[in-house]
């Protein structure tokens, strides 16, 4: 959990990480490292204060230096949703949540308008979300429409599902290529369909398909931000930054006009303080995790133990397992009244709809039936008749039974139906629970300091030759994969054969694609070999073995693991 | 009660009461955040379950049911479909469309 999210990385998301970083705040920084393209596209900016007569360029460089200077951290992840649960904000990056108190949405505004029918047709054939959706054309013909060249990744994963694809590619240099896909370098003009989406239309022809995934790195505030609220196309926002939601704030051009850096810079210093207003007021504070390049014992030490589940948590998470969820519902004895919670049943008659109806439940205080109606209930006993007026309707219910949710007693029962393998009996299914909660958690947490092992080390040399013996091991793996699982290597495959099972036609083809990983997986091995003080060699040196990183990564675990968990009385 | 359930099971698991089902796979965001919100109602109302239904797993599913986007949710009432929707929609959403489904 971080204190505030900030999303986007002009001068409004500069200005509001500068003040947080001022005061101490724990926060995450979403956007480019490189700022904003708007920013370094300037020719001269003439009124920005304290900086005479610059380029957009020598601006961007001020602002990289300042940013260094205060030790702050962009994350570069692309936010895809930001959702409001309980007392924050849940930011989600494809599939991955990070959760805040408090958000400043410094996300600009994109000239990338919907094309007419885009809106009207969104879960009805059209997409945002590539990896939520593809699965859905399998083998069928979907066009894609996409913004930027960074999205490329999305398009290839598209492709080698569907069965033929139209790319209409909006921008330069488009490098992505395969068999079914086929390029219309025209501005797609509406989208059309019966009840969903069937065709894109240009202005002299028309496509047929089954499907549109619109690739976006811009996504409108009102899609972004579930119950946001908009004014001429903008997010709406007081003289403090603030939105019509709680805790979330909006600074810079995606505010509205007039479009200039010194105006961003401003609103982002507003919405920062506004922040911590409200961070403050409700008393919402977060650790910061890490600070500065440290130990892999520094890195273990800072983490938050709470994070590991306690007895209390595992018993809960048992407890659903177990019993599905499900409460029992225990009638009340004579007398006892009705509180919120409960679940009553009623008969209703003298309106229409829902209130002239038999036998209805509801469980009180929710507002799901009627707050009115479910207020009058309060305090009532089973046999009752009410006479309550709702609008102009005069109504008499009828209470038949009252319930209280009560928590089910687990018994060694429920455990021999879930047929686990030698766990028969509560204990045992409370060992195992609790060893794989803690686990999944030892498991994020390696995966966070990793991350930022990988960060403090200077990028290491990457030579050809290790990359091609890196790409030999591969082969030689997957090799030995496919003679156990398909009685063939890979040299006694067709070119069709590996196409099926590479998605390439040549192992060379393959092993140059997998560059990109092969100088991940050089930099996770020289950053675990300097935090666990290991010598890259004999089973660790991964120019000879395979393995070599995944034997590292399970020392980490095992180092991290020892270092939370210690003895026998963690977490009680 | 929270079950996911397979499309062999759909029809008998959902008969009667009132149901919430969720159409989702293993690789969407979308749908892990509307997880947590579900689980919010969920928890508030022990009268509504919840069928959790695997798309990839069980195809069958996606033509049945028209499922055109993950995740899909659907509010059953005896059996019955009653309100839809797609995309991960906020708390205010579900239990609008929870109320028009177990009353209307």
């Amino acid at each position: 959990m971080f204190d505030v999210a900030i999303i986007g990385s002009g001068p409004a998301g500069i200005s509001a990480a500068l003040t947080l970083q001022a005061r101490g705040k724990n926060f995450v920084w979403f956007g480019s490292k490189q700022f904003s393209p708007k920013v370094r596209a300037a020719e001269k900016i003439r009124n920005y204060p304290g900086l005479s007569n610059v380029s957009g360029e020598e601006l961007e460089k001020a602002f990289r230096q300042q940013i260094d200077a205060m030790d702050i951290k962009i994350t570069e992840k692309t936010v895809t949703g930001i959702y409001r649960v309980r007392d924050h904000y849940s930011v989600l990056c494809d599939q991955e949540i990070t959760n805040a108190y408090a958000v400043i949405l410094t996300t600009g505004v994109t000239s990338v308008k919907p094309i007419p029918g885009e809106l009207e047709y969104v879960g009805k054939g059209v997409s945002y979300c590539a990896t939520c959706d593809g699965f859905l054309y399998k083998g069928k013909t979907i066009a894609i429409v996409c913004t930027s060249k960074d999205l490329e990744h999305e398009i290839s994963f598209l492709a080698e599902l569907a069965g033929k694809v139209y790319l209409i590619p909006l921008y330069k240099d488009v490098t992505v290529s395969g068999e079914n896909i086929e390029i219309i370098q025209e501005m797609p003009k509406e989208i059309m369909g019966e009840k969903k989406a069937e065709r894109l239309c240009f202005a002299e022809h028309e496509v047929a398909v089954d499907g549109i995934f619109m690739l976006k790195d811009a996504v409108s505030p009102s899609v972004l931000v579930k119950g946001i609220a908009e004014e001429g196309g903008h997010i709406a926002v007081d003289r403090r930054c603030a939105t019509n939601l709680p805790g979330c704030y909006a600074a810079g051009d995606c505010t509205g006009r007039p479009y200039q850096y010194a105006k961003a810079a401003g609103e982002g210093n507003v919405a920062a303080h506004s922040a911590l207003d409200y961070l403050a007021q409700n008393g919402y504070k977060t650790v910061k995790a890490f600070g500065k390049p440290q130990t892999l014992e520094e890195l273990i030490d800072a983490i938050d133990r709470s994070r590991l589940p306690d007895d209390a948590h595992i018993e809960k998470i048992m407890l659903r397992r177990l019993t599905e969820g499900a409460f029992d519902l225990i009638p009340l004895s004579e007398g006892d009244k009705a509180v919120n919670g409960d679940v009553v049943t009623f008969s209703v008659t003298g309106g229409e709809g829902r209130y002239e109806k038999e036998n209805l439940r509801l469980t009180l205080g929710q507002g799901i039936y009627d707050s009115t109606i479910e207020n009058t209930m309060v305090g009532k006993t089973a046999g009752d008749v009410l006479k309550v007026t709702v609008g102009k309707r005069k109504l008499t219910i009828v209470i038949h039974e009252i319930c209280r949710k009560q928590i089910p007693v687990m018994t060694d029962d429920m455990v021999k139906a879930q047929h686990i393998e030698n766990v028969t009996n509560l204990e045992q299914f409370r060992e195992v629970l609790k060893e794989e909660m803690t686990m999944n958690e030892i498991y994020t947490i390696t995966g966070e300091i990793i991350q930022e092992l990988m960060e403090n080390i200077p990028e290491p040399e990457y030579d050809e030759e290790t990359l091609a013996i890196l790409g030999q091991l591969e082969i030689g793996f997957f090799d030995k994969q496919f003679k156990e699982n398909k009685g063939k290597t890979l040299d006694e495959m067709t070119s069709e054969e590996m196409k099926e099972e590479l998605g390439c036609s040549t192992k060379e083809e393959f092993t140059c694609g997998r560059h990109e990983w092969y100088k991940i997986k050089i930099k996770q091995c020289c950053a675990l070999s300097q935090a666990l003080h290991i010598e890259l060699k004999d089973q660790y040196d991964f120019r000879s073995n395979y393995e070599a990183l995944g034997l590292l990564q399970m020392k980490v675990v095992e180092v991290i693991k020892a270092g939370l968990t210690g003895g026998e009385n963690y977490g009680s | 009660m929270v079950r996911k359930v397979a499309f062999k099971d759909f029809d008998k698991t959902v008969k009667h009461g009132d149901w919430v089902i969720d159409f989702y796979t293993d690789h969407c965001g979308p749908c892990k955040m509307l997880d947590v919100v579900i689980d919010e109602v969920l928890l508030d109302n022990p009268i509504v379950n919840l069928a959790k239904c695997n798309i990839e797993d069980d195809p069958e599913y996606v033509q049945r049911f028209e499922v055109d986007g993950t995740p899909t949710v659907l509010f059953y009432h005896e059996g019955i479909e009653k309100q839809r929707f797609v995309g991960a929609q906020d708390k205010e959403t579900i239990v609008k469309c929870l109320s028009v489904s177990m009353y209307d």
